[in-house]
């Protein structure tokens, strides 16, 4: 029987995270070289922005309500060696 | 890295003027949105399918957080995904001057191609309205032939199709008989 902390779910979840605001900052920067004057491209990115911070605030909110000190014990399946 | 300018691109030489700017059609774009629409409404038809079993999973020590930071993933992932979508749409472009077509693509998030082709070189131009919704709406695309090259220059989904070729067509005329003349 093993033990660990909620929060190791934590750890893939901040990887893929990593990974959207990677793409999240490619993107901007594609706008921004190709488009920087434009008012359209100002509006989508203001409602882009607009949306990712209301997901992180939802995000933060739900997550938050969470222990993530909570120790999960997890049995192993027992693996019986014989000759 | 600078920023680059549309009017940067195109402004190299003196006599040249932009005739028209093209861009996919805006159906094109709205057809998109509507996928990301059924993506963002995936996750309520899930909760009011398996809302028996919500109680369960609420009070569950591991599948609660691991639902949640799901959602929130996901929701990150579509968002991104959808400006993604909205990007690709807008910086692609075809600038028709009175001297060259330019085709700025961008291609997915790490790609972008611009290339062009003098008018004066159009051997043949090709409009095409092909499917249902095409027809409905009516877009379609651009084949321009040159000459000397197997590879077509292809305007993709551009409302007006036939108007365009002829404008181009037009163009490409002009273009020829200002090479001739010099």
């Amino acid at each position: 029987m093993i033990s660990f902390p909620l929060s190791v779910l934590l750890i893939p979840y901040a990887v893929i995270v990593a990974v959207i605001l990677f793409f999240v900052f490619i993107n901007i920067k594609n706008l921004a070289r190709y488009r920087a004057e434009d008012v359209i491209s100002f509006g989508a990115l203001l409602i882009f922005l607009i949306g990712f911070a209301i997901l992180g605030y939802f995000s933060c909110q739900y997550l938050s309500s969470i222990n993530w000190t909570e120790q999960i014990s997890m049995t192993l399946p027992s693996i019986k060696v014989g000759l | 890295m600078g920023i680059i300018h549309l009017k940067k691109l195109i402004s190299q030489k003196g006599y040249e003027k932009i005739k028209k700017v093209v861009r996919r059609d805006k159906i094109v774009l709205v057809i998109q949105l509507f996928y990301f629409m059924f993506l963002f409404l995936a996750p309520v038809v899930l909760y009011f399918l398996f809302k028996n079993y919500l109680p369960i999973i609420w009070a569950h020590n591991i599948w609660h957080p691991a639902l949640l930071l799901g959602i929130s993933i996901y929701y990150s992932a579509v968002w991104v995904f959808l400006f993604a979508t909205f990007l690709d749409y807008y910086l692609d472009t075809w600038i028709i001057t009175n001297d060259r077509l330019l085709n700025i693509e961008q291609e997915g998030v790490f790609a972008r191609t611009i290339s062009e082709l003098d008018l004066y070189r159009i051997q043949d131009a090709t409009s095409e309205i092909k499917g249902i919704l095409p027809s409905l709406f009516g877009y379609g695309n651009v084949y321009i032939q040159t000459a000397g090259e197997k590879a077509r220059f292809i305007l993709e989904q551009v409302p007006n199709p036939h108007e365009l070729r002829k404008k181009i067509m037009d163009l490409a005329e002009e273009d020829r008989k200002f090479h001739k003349n010099q």
